[in-house]
């Protein structure tokens, strides 16, 4: 008889599928068809099509370098395989289940090896046809043969799924000692986003700032690193199974590996039946629900403080009421505020790309630079703008809405509330990256100001845009829903068009009459106009619209 | 066809959601003061009747009046001065009670002293006043549901839409909102209509009754009345014989074979 992590994987695996539904027996097999088919013929023939563009000096070049990228590009893939099931599955939070499981008398082993199984065949085929753009340069620059292909397809896949079962073991984890409640709930999706930052940017940054990725990737410390072992394995297969002279794959070996192929198998090995062997014996003692971070913990809230006194003063007795709690709503949950600081950390870091990157030496062009500062970072702010405070920021739950519909002319005050509180947070997230900016690139104070005003009114634009879009097609606080997606990509396509649309006339002023002002203001008309538009149709809509 | 004493009169009320009809030809009338009880199976469409009542739903045909306005063309009237306990907890979870209570009021045109002395009783009345400042992410079902009865009376409504008010509660809260109703009912004038599984609530509570069935309103009329009509012990047997629902013995034990 099959043990009970069979039914466990089962259920996983139907829900991870749930999009293919009831021809998911047609289709998974389908799809997995399709995906190898693009993976042995589809993608290697595009690769090898823009790489054969470039001619056989760069052909040289791509295969002197390939070892050191295939390390990148592994680091890459391995914390992609790592964070984004992490991520998913710490967005929806659920222990609840675990319920009915343990009082099913099913051992804790048994729902880790379960959800695990039934993760694989989705993240397994993810991490099948994002190998395929590893294997591609090589076997277009080493000849690689097909048993070399397949050898390394079977690696990568070897350390796809111990990757997959650490990314279980974690979230499973996650979910146990964080607990479901409002406050667990809040704390794993601020968790969800956080996790790209520090996972993804030390790496990202470090491919940027160095002078050439080839030589970082060179360096002792990446060796400590399980995907630079795979990296350096599967680049051993490639030139053992290649059509390169001996003599240049010594060369190659000698040049790039500081242990032996046989060590970095060994190391990788060890490392997969560590992380096994310690999430099966770590199981139980790991998977208790603890609420252990707090997700119970009671918060009192204390007195006001002088920035919510002086937006009821502002805003009168009653609007002023319901302005201050959109206010307060919004910023105690710690998922907004995970955002906004991921939104300003990402915007501070344009200005320390264009001071210290490779366009370091046009810092002192007086145009180029507070225009190019201006425009990236209003594009990155305006674009988050829309989803940080659209999408699941607006309403909670049906429920909710009825509540507001049930006050007269209860929609157009939460709106315009809403809208508001989030004008005013918008100042902040304006305020950093333009001081920094300037300070950091030594732009005069008019210059400054001049790029808080257009940061400032693109991520107001994108605040409309997001709202309207949201009020139009409520998701509520359901992120796995269908009109969380579409409100989503709606918000970033529209924000990015009404940008587009301003930008390139912005652009043009700024090259032929190198003035800064009308170059931004041009840049600046469009999009809160088709924000404020978007604004009055979703309000409107939503105040009319029949929630069943 | 304004009614002199009524607080809800319906002519021939339709909603269809699509192919589904939820309420069919509902024609009734609620006198000032009275406490009507709304019962009928799940999905009979009790709720989309409140909502209707409520204006927060366009009928699909047929005509409504709630406190003399029309539900087609004066719903801010109509939401001004009713009250709503939507049937579960639409509570922001990072506001305390006090905060959500004074949001609810400012939507309804209420502040300060006012306001606060209003929250300040509700809250001591219904038990929460130690837990006032706490956010509600931290309390508990029944808490949540205290709260929202405090929310749907702060502006003191003259029509109260109640939709499932206690099936969250624990028995003392029950027969805490059950006096609440009586005591507001009997000194007040407020009217409530009340949509409930209960029939025992209901029993307690309401003073006419009406039974509501895929759509139709198939029974209106005092408790008592409507158990001596059917000839039946009590409420629960009269609801039970006009909606079904009574399995026999050797049928609830069937699935087993």
């Amino acid at each position: 008889m099959v043990g009970t992590w069979w039914p466990i994987a089962k259920a996983e695996f139907l829900v991870r599928t749930v999009k293919l539904r009831r021809a998911r027996k047609i289709l998974y097999p389908g799809l997995i068809a399709v995906s190898v088919l693009v993976v042995l013929f589809g993608i290697p023939n595009i690769v090898s099509f823009f790489l054969a563009a470039y001619g056989a000096g760069f052909e040289l070049l791509l295969a002197t370098s390939l070892p050191g990228l295939m390390r990148t590009m592994m680091l890459v893939i391995w914390l992609m395989v790592l964070i984004i099931p992490l991520s998913n599955s710490l967005e929806n939070l659920k222990t609840d289940q675990w319920d009915i499981l343990f009082s099913s008398n099913v051992k804790t082993r048994d729902i880790l090896f379960g959800t695990y199984l039934g993760k694989v065949p989705v993240y397994g085929l993810i991490t099948l046809v994002l190998s395929s753009i590893i294997v591609a340069p090589f076997v277009y620059a080493y000849n690689v043969s097909i048993l070399g292909q397949l050898l390394m397809y079977a690696v990568i896949i070897l350390f796809g799924l111990a990757t997959i079962w650490i990314s279980n073991v974690v979230s499973t984890a996650l979910h146990a000692k964080i607990g479901q409640s409002p406050r667990g709930d809040d704390i794993a999706k601020a968790l969800s986003w956080a996790m790209i930052p520090i996972m993804f940017l030390p790496s990202m940054a470090a491919i940027y700032w160095t002078d050439s990725i080839v030589s970082m990737m060179g360096l002792e410390i990446s060796m400590l690193l399980p995907s630079t072992w795979v990296a350096d394995f599967l680049t051993w297969i490639s030139v053992s199974e290649s059509s390169l002279l001996p003599s240049s794959i010594a060369n190659i070996l000698n040049y790039w590996f500081q242990i032996s192929p046989v060590i970095s198998l060994t190391l990788f090995c060890g490392f997969a039946i560590a992380v096994y062997v310690l999430g099966f014996r770590g199981a139980d003692s790991l998977f208790t629900l603890s609420s252990g971070l707090g997700s119970s913990k009671v918060t009192t809230v204390g007195k006001e403080n002088i920035g919510i006194r002086g937006v009821r003063r502002i805003f009168g007795a009653e609007f002023g009421i319901i302005v201050a709690t959109s206010l307060k709503d919004y910023t105690r949950k710690l998922q907004n505020v995970a955002k906004i600081s991921y939104a300003t950390f990402l915007s501070l870091m344009v200005p320390l790309l264009l001071a210290t990157g490779p366009l370091t030496n046009v810092v002192d062009d007086p145009i180029f630079i507070p225009i190019m500062s201006c425009l990236s970072i209003g594009m990155m702010l305006g674009i988050f703008g829309g989803v940080v405070f659209g999408g699941i920021g607006l309403l909670d739950s049906h429920d909710q809405l009825w509540i507001l519909k049930g006050a007269p002319g209860g929609i157009l005050k939460f709106i315009a509330a809403r809208v508001l509180s989030y004008m005013m947070l918008a100042s902040f997230i304006a305020f950093l990256p333009s001081v920094f900016t300037g300070f950091l690139l030594q732009f005069t104070i008019s210059t400054t100001m001049l790029m808080f005003v257009y940061i400032y009114v693109i991520i107001a634009s994108g605040i409309f845009i997001g709202v309207g879009i949201t009020a139009f097609n409520p998701s509520y606080d359901d992120t796995s829903s269908s009109s969380f997606t579409i409100n989503t990509v709606a918000t970033i396509l529209i924000t990015m068009i009404s940008l587009m649309v301003g930008l390139i006339p912005g652009v043009l002023i700024a090259i032929t009459q190198g003035a800064i002002a009308p170059a931004l203001t041009i840049s600046a008309i469009p999009a809160p106009i088709v924000g404020l538009i978007i604004l009055c149709v979703g309000t409107f809509k939503l105040n009319i619209s029949e929630v069943v | 066809m304004a009614r002199n004493g009524s607080v809800i009169y319906t002519e021939e009320l339709n909603k269809n959601f699509g192919s589904v009809q939820a309420v069919r030809n509902l024609d009734l009338e609620v006198f000032s003061g009275s406490r009507f009880g709304f019962l009928g199976p799940n999905g009979a469409g009790k709720t989309t009747t409140v909502r209707m009542l409520s204006g927060l739903l366009k009928q699909t045909s047929g005509s409504a009046l709630v406190c003399g306005f029309d539900v087609s063309t004066q719903r801010n009237d109509i939401k001004a001065i009713t009250g709503l306990l939507p049937e579960s907890p639409g509570l922001y979870s990072k506001l305390s009670a006090v905060e959500f209570l004074e949001f609810i009021g400012a939507l309804n045109k209420l502040s300060g002293e006012s306001l606060h002395k209003r929250i300040d009783a509700l809250l001591g009345m219904l038990g929460l006043e130690g837990r006032r400042n706490d956010l509600l992410e931290s309390y508990s079902s029944g808490m949540k549901q205290k709260v929202l009865v405090a929310s749907t009376l702060l502006h003191e409504p003259k029509l109260v839409f109640l939709d499932e008010p206690t099936s969250r509660l624990d028995p003392s809260a029950s027969v805490l909102v059950k006096d609440l109703i009586l005591v507001l009912a009997e000194e007040t004038e407020t009217s409530f209509f009340i949509c409930t599984h209960q029939t025992s609530f209901a029993e307690d509570v309401c003073d006419v009754i009406g039974i509501l069935n895929d759509g139709r309103l198939t029974t209106v009329g005092a408790p008592q009345e409507i158990v001596d009509q059917l000839g039946v012990s009590d409420l629960e047997d009269a609801y039970l014989k006009i909606v079904g629902g009574q399995i026999d013995r050797e049928k609830l034990l069937s699935w087993r074979q």
